[in-house]
Formats: C-alpha cells, sequence, structure tokens
C-alpha cells in the first residue's frame, strides 16, 4: 500500500491517535415485532402495591387526560445511589449494618410512610407529593457500572436482549410526530439512553457552545448551509461516516433549541445555582417551547460514594431534593404540573453492609417519580434479611417492569412496543398517577 | 501526487518514539496548580519533538485512568511521571507500580483500606477495566483481591504512600483458582498471568489506535505477541500498527477532542498557539480530568453533534484572534492539502464546492472553507 506524500510520522501518529471506539450503534437495531397495542397480557399486581399511612401533601397534582400532551423528565443518578440512604427502612438489622453510615450529619431522616422515612433533603418533594417504587433491579445484576449502565439504558435487565437503541429513544420513537426535538439530553452531550429509531433526540452539552448557529448575516447563513450540506445523508458510506454526518445534522437541531429558549429563562426562577439546578432551569425551558420535546433527559453525577458517604450523598440529597422541587414549582408556574411526571434511574444501588466509610456496589434501589402520582411507597421493599450471595439486595422489581410502568401508565404506550420479548413487563400501570 | 510506501512512514514512526523526557523537570506543581499541570501537558502532547512514546503515555492515562479533580495536583503529577516512566515498558511493572501508586490508591478508594472491611472499588476495576475485563473473574475474587490490596495510606502533602502491615489482610485467599497470602504485588503478577490478560490489553489497545475491535483471528496474534513478549508494550504497539486492520479501518477512528485540535490548529497554521485547557472543556475532553474510571469514552460520540458545536466554536474563535495563515488559497484543493485530506468523499467536495461558490469574499471565504472541512467527517475520524 502507498501513502500520499504529505503524510509523514507525524501524521501517523495522529492517525493511530486519540480515537477509538466499538461498532457503531447509531440506532438502526430493531426491535421485535410491535405487538399492536394489544395490552390484554398486562395486568397490575393486585395486592401489596399502595402505600398506606403517608404523610400526607397539600396540594396533590392531579394527571392531565389530556395523554398526548404528557412529558417526562428522567434525572439519571449516575454511579449508583444508595437507596437505602435515599428511602430510610427502620431496621435494627440496617442498623448493625451501618454503624457510621445512618447518623446524618446534619438532620435526622424524615417521616415517610410506616417503617420507612427519607433522606431530610428529600423533604421539599416529599411535600409536593412523591412515589416510591421499591427495591427496582434486575434478576442476575452485575457489579459493573458500565455492564449496569448499559441494562439500564437499553431498558434490558438481562443484557442479553442485544437492543440497539435506548429505552428513551423507543418511547420517542413512539411519541414522535415529527417534532423538530423529541428527546433531548441536557448537560452531558448524546446519551445511549436516547438512541432512537426514528424520532429526532440530541444531547447538549452545554447550549451557548452554539451561539453561531444563530447569528445573522451572509456568512452564517453560508456556514450553516454547508453544514446542511456535509450533515446530509451520503449513499454507501460505512456506519462512521454516517454517524458524523448525523451528529452535523444534530448540531442544526441545536440552533433551534437555542432560538427557542426566551430571554426570560436567564432570569431568576428560583432553581439554586448547582450544576442539576441550571440544567433543570434550561429543561423546563425547552419543555415549555415549541420543540416539541416529550423527553427530556439530565443525568447527575457523583453517586459512586465508596468513601466519605455522610458528606457527599447528604449533599447530593439537598441538592436533588431542592432542584426537584424547584423544577416542579417552576412547570406549575408555567402551567405544566399535570403534564409533567419526573422520575429517576440509577444504575444500581449500594451494599447494605458499609465498608467503614462509604459502600460498595448493590443491586436493587428505589425509583422516584414526582408530579402527578400516587404519593408514598409502591411495591415491596427487599428484604434485608434475605440477601443474595454477595450480600446484596435481591430486586423486588424489574427495571423493565419499572419501564412497563412509565411506558404504559404514563404515556398509554404498550410495554411490549418498548420493550424485549419475553421481558417482565408487569407494573403499577395507570395506579401509580393520580387521575 | 508522488507516494510513499507505507511500510516506511511505519517504520520512522516506530523508530523515533519522540524524547520521553521532554522538559519533565519542569514543573514541580504544588497543590493549587492543577491548571498549570494541565496546561503542561497538553503543550507536550502539542510539541513536535514528542512521538509514539507521548501517544502511549495518553493510551495509559486513560487506561489507568485518574482524574486529577478528585486527586489534586500533586498525585497528579507523582502518577504521570510513573506513566511516563512505564509508557513503553512493561505492562507487569506498570500494573505493579499503579497499585501503589496514590493518586490510582486515591482515586479509586484504596488509601485507607483495611483488610478486616476493605473496600472493593480499586479491586474490581482492576479486573474490570485495567486486566481482565468483564467475565474472567467472580465477585468473590472482588472481595479477595479487596481484601489482598488493603493496608495502603497515601499522604496527600506529599504524595507518598506507606504500607501498613497491621492494616493488610495477612490470612490466605482464595484468588483466580488458587489459595495463598497475596501482596498487591502477587495479586498483579497473578492477574498478569492470566491469558484473558494479554487479550484485555490487546484489544482496548487495538480499539484505541486503530478505532475498532480486532476480529478474533487477528487478537489471538496480538494476544500471542504480547505474552510472548512478556507484556513489553512496545511489540504490541508494533503488531498493531504493523496489523492490516491498522489501514484497512482508516478513517474509523473518532478523533478525541485534544487530537482534534492539535490537528486543526496544525492545519491552520497556529502551530504555537496557547490554549487555556479549561476552554477545551466545551469538547468533553481535559487533559488528566476523564469522565469516569472506564476513561475517555469510545466510539461515535467523537462525532456527535455536540462535537461539532465546540469544534465550530473553536474554529470561529481562532480564526476572530486572526491566527489563520492567511498565505494559504481560499480553494477547496488548498484547504484538503492543508487538512491533509487526500480521499475526500463526494458528498464532502460537494459542500465545500458549494460554500466555494456562495461566499466570493477571499478572507471570508478561507474561514468559511476551514469551518466546513473542520467540521467534515473525513476530519472528525482519522
Amino acid at each position: 500500500m502507498t501513502t500520499p506524500h504529505t503524510l509523514n510520522r507525524r501524521q501517523v501518529l495522529t492517525m493511530m491517535g486519540l480515537g477509538g471506539g466499538v461498532a457503531a450503534a447509531t440506532g438502526y437495531g430493531l426491535l421485535s415485532p410491535r405487538n399492536n397495542g394489544d395490552l390484554s397480557s398486562f395486568l397490575p399486581r393486585p395486592t401489596g402495591m399502595f402505600a398506606s399511612a403517608t404523610v400526607p401533601v397539600a396540594e396533590p397534582i392531579v394527571a392531565t387526560n389530556n395523554i398526548g400532551n404528557r412529558l417526562l423528565v428522567v434525572v439519571e443518578l449516575r454511579g449508583g445511589n444508595d437507596g437505602l440512604a435515599t428511602v430510610i427502612p427502620e431496621s435494627g438489622r440496617l442498623r448493625d449494618m451501618r454503624p457510621n453510615l445512618l447518623g446524618f450529619s446534619a438532620t435526622e431522616p424524615v417521616p415517610f410512610a410506616d417503617g420507612t422515612r427519607l433522606h431530610p433533603g428529600l423533604a421539599p418533594i416529599r411535600d409536593r407529593g412523591l412515589a416510591i417504587v421499591q427495591g427496582v433491579g434486575t434478576s442476575n445484576p452485575d457489579g459493573s457500572h458500565f455492564e449496569m449502565e448499559t441494562r439500564w439504558w437499553e431498558g434490558d435487565g438481562s443484557g442479553q436482549a442485544g437492543l440497539r437503541t435506548g429505552f428513551l429513544g423507543r418511547l420517542c420513537d413512539e411519541l414522535d410526530i415529527g417534532a423538530p426535538i423529541t428527546g433531548l439530553s441536557l448537560g452531558a452531550g448524546n446519551t445511549p439512553f436516547l438512541i432512537a429509531e426514528k424520532a429526532t433526540t440530541v444531547g447538549l452539552p452545554d447550549p451557548w457552545a452554539g451561539w453561531f448557529l444563530n447569528e445573522v448575516g451572509p456568512w452564517y447563513e453560508n456556514l450553516r448551509r454547508g453544514l446542511e450540506r456535509l450533515g446530509a445523508d451520503a449513499l454507501g458510506e460505512s456506519a462512521r461516516f454516517m454517524a458524523a454526518r448525523s451528529g452535523i445534522d444534530n448540531t442544526l437541531a441545536f440552533g433551534q433549541v437555542l432560538g427557542s429558549l426566551d430571554d426570560d429563562d436567564e432570569g431568576d426562577r428560583g432553581f439554586p445555582e448547582t450544576e442539576l439546578g441550571y440544567q433543570l432551569g434550561l429543561a423546563a425551558g425547552l419543555l415549555d417551547s415549541n420543540l416539541g420535546v416529550r423527553v427530556l433527559h439530565v443525568p447527575f453525577d457523583g453517586f459512586d460514594t465508596h468513601d466519605d458517604q455522610a458528606d457527599d450523598h447528604n449533599e447530593m440529597m439537598n441538592d436533588l431534593g431542592a432542584c426537584l422541587a424547584a423544577l416542579q414549582d417552576d412547570l406549575a408556574s408555567r402551567g405544566l404540573a399535570d403534564q409533567t411526571l419526573i422520575m429517576t434511574t440509577s444504575e444500581f444501588g449500594r451494599r447494605p453492609e458499609e465498608n467503614g466509610s462509604g459502600t460498595d456496589h448493590g443491586t436493587a434501589g428505589p425509583g422516584l417519580l414526582c408530579g402527578p402520582v400516587v404519593a408514598g411507597l409502591h411495591g415491596d421493599a427487599p428484604d434485608l434479611n434475605a440477601l443474595d450471595d454477595d450480600g446484596n439486595l435481591v430486586a423486588t422489581m424489574m427495571v423493565e417492569e419499572y419501564y412497563a410502568t412509565i411506558a404504559e401508565g404514563w404515556f398509554g404506550i404498550p410495554a411490549a412496543s418498548v420493550l424485549a420479548d419475553g421481558a417482565p413487563t408487569n407494573g403499577f400501570g395507570a395506579d401509580l398517577f393520580s387521575t | 501526487m508522488a507516494h510513499r510506501p507505507l511500510a516506511d512512514v511505519v517504520d520512522e514512526t516506530l523508530a523515533d518514539i519522540g524524547d520521553r523526557a521532554v522538559g519533565l523537570d519542569l514543573v514541580e506543581p504544588s497543590e493549587d496548580a492543577e491548571d498549570e499541570v494541565i496546561a503542561w501537558w497538553f503543550d507536550r502532547i502539542n510539541d513536535p519533538r514528542t512521538g509514539l512514546h507521548e501517544r502511549m503515555v495518553w493510551y495509559w492515562h486513560g487506561h489507568f485512568t485518574t482524574a486529577i479533580d478528585n486527586v489534586g495536583a500533586v498525585l497528579m503529577w507523582e502518577q504521570h511521571r510513573l506513566v511516563r516512566k512505564h509508557a513503553l515498558g512493561n505492562f507487569r511493572t506498570l500494573t505493579k507500580a499503579m497499585l501503589e501508586d496514590g493518586a490510582m490508591l486515591v482515586y479509586l478508594d484504596g488509601d485507607g483500606s483495611q483488610g478486616e472491611q476493605p473496600n472493593e472499588n480499586l479491586a474490581r476495576e482492576l479486573m474490570e477495566l485495567f486486566t481482565l475485563g468483564v467475565g474472567n473473574y467472580t465477585e468473590d475474587d472482588v472481595k479477595a483481591a479487596a481484601r489482598a490490596l488493603s493496608g495502603y495510606w497515601v499522604d496527600w502533602d506529599t504524595a507518598e504512600v506507606t504500607f501498613e502491615p497491621a492494616e493488610h489482610y495477612d490470612r490466605p485467599i482464595q484468588f483466580l483458582g488458587s489459595r495463598s497470602r497475596f501482596s498487591a504485588a502477587d495479586i498483579a503478577d497473578a492477574l498478569c498471568d492470566q491469558t484473558a490478560c494479554a487479550r484485555h490489553v490487546a484489544r482496548r489497545l487495538h480499539r484505541h489506535l486503530v478505532g475498532v475491535d480486532p476480529d478474533d483471528n487477528h487478537l489471538d496474534r496480538l494476544a500471542a505477541v504480547f505474552r510472548g513478549a512478556d507484556l513489553e508494550i512496545l511489540p504490541l504497539v508494533e503488531a498493531i500498527v504493523r496489523g492490516d486492520s491498522f489501514w484497512a479501518n482508516h478513517r474509523s477512528r473518532p478523533r478525541q477532542p485534544v487530537e482534534w485540535l492539535i490537528a486543526a490548529t496544525a492545519a491552520l497554521g497556529a502551530d504555537n498557539i496557547e490554549f487555556d485547557p479549561w476552554e477545551l472543556e466545551v469538547s468533553g475532553q481535559v487533559p488528566f480530568n476523564p469522565p469516569n474510571v472506564a476513561g475517555w469514552p469510545e466510539g461515535d460520540r467523537w462525532v456527535g453533534g455536540s462535537q461539532v458545536l465546540g469544534r465550530i466554536s473553536h474554529v470561529l474563535q481562532l480564526s476572530r484572534e486572526e491566527i489563520i495563515d492567511t498565505n494559504i488559497e481560499p480553494t477547496v484543493d488548498a484547504v484538503l492539502e492543508r487538512c491533509s485530506i487526500w480521499d475526500i468523499s463526494d458528498a464532502t467536495r460537494a459542500a465545500l464546492d458549494g460554500a466555494a461558490r456562495d461566499q466570493p469574499e477571499y478572507a471570508q471565504r478561507l474561514e468559511l472553507l476551514f469551518a466546513l472541512t473542520l467540521a467534515s467527517p473525513e476530519f472528525a475520524l482519522a
């Protein structure tokens, strides 16, 4: 093989360069055939579902009947949130396993439901109506962040289904009505969670990096026209080229995002001055724009609390509670409160037995839902006296069941059309939501 | 256009690995000197005297990940010296050194881990990411290794690492099928002896240098070379770069932002520009600060929309600072030549020709052609 004469040692080094990657997952994978909206196989759980004796909510939100207007905000607690320090069972067993970590540095856990308390930082969202789905995980858990993140992103608790799209991306495919952007991730760029087949889903790092997309003048128009040409699909190119062209195409979609942000959104809308507060403030403005966003994802990093958990987890819970409460209030002021469900995910919970100053990788954990929800505990808490061989919690609800509840109960989308064949799709359906 | 045989260029690259000591003694960071350390390294990466050695320093920084945000400049710098020393040395030696490195111990919570109640973080990532890969060890192996890696304490101020035998778990453990007392170095040896280790490292490095995973046959060959060389790193690199897959996968390697920026500034004629390294943040990549323990993410992420956004922003900023070499003809061919793109696709060529027609004015046309060429798939994929 020969190379052009201009190629030198330095360019060869560049070619070996810093890039790398596995085969492209550009969103062209296929799910199993859809089951055409047949809901007959879907039966809500008959017992043990509803919370009792929950701390009362002052003004519960009732969901809009107009299901076609419903929106979803997903806050991904990255690193593996310690569910047992989030939703805390009043258990002597837990106290034995957590000699150092159960005493919170600032305040005590606050009451929630019978036998269960909450991290005090979550009091603001408890008071606005908080539903907790207990023990969400998988039947054959793995200790790796990356393996478990992938399973949660793909909505495949087994890790065996070989899905090429993300669960949120498939929701967007079902919700897609040709809007400029159906699914949007803020703060960290693209996420596998939102890989879709046909809907437009994009990830935005810092929106202000795209200032040039809304500049006026002939040069900028020529730049945008050039990008449009570069971003158009070309026949017969490799998967990597296709991915690169669609990246350019997405760039132009960012311009629409920016153009749709009101100047008002820069003002004080009551969000905490944290990274999460900033992203959720943008999120509210974008949900309130004319982009057509239905699913909005915000990653929240830092939950891998092997060490210094008392301080670090405390701080993150306080941030989470304050930011989600601010988001709910802001959505209410925009008239979107009855349309918007807020949920959390996390790749796993943490080991019940502490390691002295923190906790190691665990399995199941609680899902938090805010908005038009039936407040209280849902499902069964994992049994602290029946841990698995690794000393971890045994999940009482599969991640697919958690997702099926969102798909069917919130959006009215048959679970079978967004989850793999044979996946467990029992969930709470519409019973989780306040209508 | 005259052509040179590829083998010559590869020979030249492998023969001249660059000056591994360039400027190493110039910096002795204080605790709050994070920006200084990052800027220093960025300048080294960008220094034409560096070569393959610097590439491998970059690779190992992502393989044995540690983030300066978590450990601070002093510990990070000590680890960097260690990586520079072993980047083209021996993998077993490097692994052993890493298990006693202060930055690694702090980053993955080995610091202060006690034998009776060990922290599993370092043990797990050591096996999952650094040596074996998922599926080649059990949860019990993770727990056992965590015990064997206990007993280390790190002094954050001096970067000194001490071993406290009393805190180390010194009873026998069952690890990877054998029962014995294990020190940290014994754990490294046991891992490096596994056939899975050579395969895992060869696969990761191939993915890094070539952009895709090697097929099974090629991976077998690479792992055999690596093992045959007692885990010496240079023979593995050489086998990858001389392998058929290296050229067969031309333009399959997404350039990471740091690499893109270096290539772009060179193309623009701005070789010696100074950067505030945190400006790189908008592109998602600051040296010494990978997002998590898996190091720099791979795959299509680096050609996604957020990357294009950051890149064009950068080009526009550079051109505003008037650093584009205005001696370059504002023609598509001249700009492509500057950007080392000799295999342009029809679609990209058409887009650039269209832009040249749209923008008749001389200086503005050059800027537009650069912005679009540097945003193109050809330039995003090395």
